[in-house]
């Protein structure tokens, strides 16, 4: 490759990475386990972005920043294949009665973020995928190579594990008060 | 006031562009340092590719060898047939005479047996008889004999003029032994 071309390249690489480095990180804490995995995500994404770069057109900025999303959230589902961290049994046998209504509750965004980072790989990868990031169960089912039952399954398990949580946070914070 | 959904406060929270980022602690230098490392060096995909052309090219020469080489064997194997035949051909050119000589051999030895078979003859030289009288001579004579030659043997030979009475006869007829024979006399009479 020319040196122009390679010094353009690497200028828009170093672009992109400066305004969207923080917010990938970010979002891979939502999916890996710890901070160490997050940042391990977040140099492969960008290795990949570097790699793929060439072939990428930047229309708009929404279209940007959806490609990164989608390369980080498939990097951080590869590291926990490779750490053998989900375990998503094929269950569906799930039918404790779930409401998604909560009391009166106001969570802050790092209690949010805890909270997420605080379910089991399995439940956070598909509340992550479906509730935050906007998959459907099919989508999800094709990601995780598991099937949609088992993605709704694993959705109501997070959804009531979230709930129980929220709830004791809820009486520990009006013990406190 | 109608409580929210669990999914719709998540959703607010942590949804695009979360707007508290900032209090997560993020070491953007350091992992961007790993990405320029990582980046920098030279990919895998190259290597495989330059791997595989390598093994391409490798294993391509080496087909043009080896069918050089079976092309040379070919070449070998057709001259060795061609070699097989005239051999075959000496070998029963070899045979034959083999046969010749075989023949030949025990034709000779027929005819030696032959020869040894027959009856010896003796070359014919041609031959004098000479047939000559025995002499026998008594005992005492024969030694007396070797005994007077013995001592005449021993006889010192005096230089003198000999004259032999035979000279006589020969001065009769010839007239160089005449003169000899005069001579004699002359030289006789002055000695005496």
């Amino acid at each position: 490759m020319p040196y122009i071309f390679k010094r353009n390249k690497q200028k828009r690489f170093e672009a992109l990475y400066r305004i969207y480095a923080k917010n990938l990180y970010v979002l891979s804490l939502r999916y890996v386990a710890n901070s160490f995995d997050a940042e391990e995500v977040v140099q492969r994404a960008f290795i990949k972005v570097f790699e793929k770069l060439d072939a990428f057109k930047e229309e708009n900025e929404q279209a940007t920043k959806g490609w990164l999303n989608r390369i980080v959230i498939n990097e951080s589902l590869l590291l926990l294949r490779e750490q053998k961290r989900i375990q998503l049994n094929d269950d569906t046998t799930f039918n404790e009665p779930f409401t998604d209504s909560l009391p009166d509750t106001d969570l802050s965004y790092k209690e949010c973020l805890s909270l997420v980072r605080n379910l089991p790989d399995g439940y956070r990868a598909v509340f992550n995928l479906y509730v935050i990031e906007g998959y459907s169960h099919k989508e999800i089912a094709v990601m995780l190579d598991i099937s949609e039952a088992s993605s709704r399954s694993q959705l109501t398990r997070a959804r009531a594990y979230l709930q129980k949580q929220i709830k004791q946070l809820n009486y520990e914070t009006e013990v406190i008060r | 006031m109608k409580p929210k959904s669990l999914d719709n406060i998540f959703k607010e929270q942590l949804g695009n562009d979360p707007k508290q980022v900032d209090i997560i602690p993020f070491d953007q230098e350091r992992v961007w340092n790993n990405v320029q490392k990582e980046v920098k060096r030279p990919s895998i995909s190259y290597g495989w590719v330059a791997a595989i052309a390598i093994v391409l090219l490798l294993s391509g020469y080496f087909h043009l060898q080896q069918r050089q080489i079976i092309r040379n064997q070919q070449g070998l194997i057709a001259n060795q047939s061609r070699d097989i035949v005239l051999l075959n051909e000496k070998q029963n050119n070899i045979l034959a005479n083999i046969d010749t000589t075989k023949q030949v051999v025990e034709k000779k030895t027929l005819i030696y047996q032959k020869i040894e078979s027959a009856p010896a003859i003796m070359p014919s030289y041609k031959v004098k008889v000479v047939s000559m009288m025995p002499v026998y001579v008594d005992k005492p004579v024969y030694e007396e004999t070797l005994m007077a030659e013995k001592e005449e043997s021993n006889i010192e030979q005096l230089n003198l003029p000999v004259y032999y009475e035979s000279d006589e006869l020969a001065s009769a007829s010839q007239p160089q032994v005449r003169n000899k024979s005069l001579t004699g006399k002359i030289t006789k009479m002055l000695n005496d």
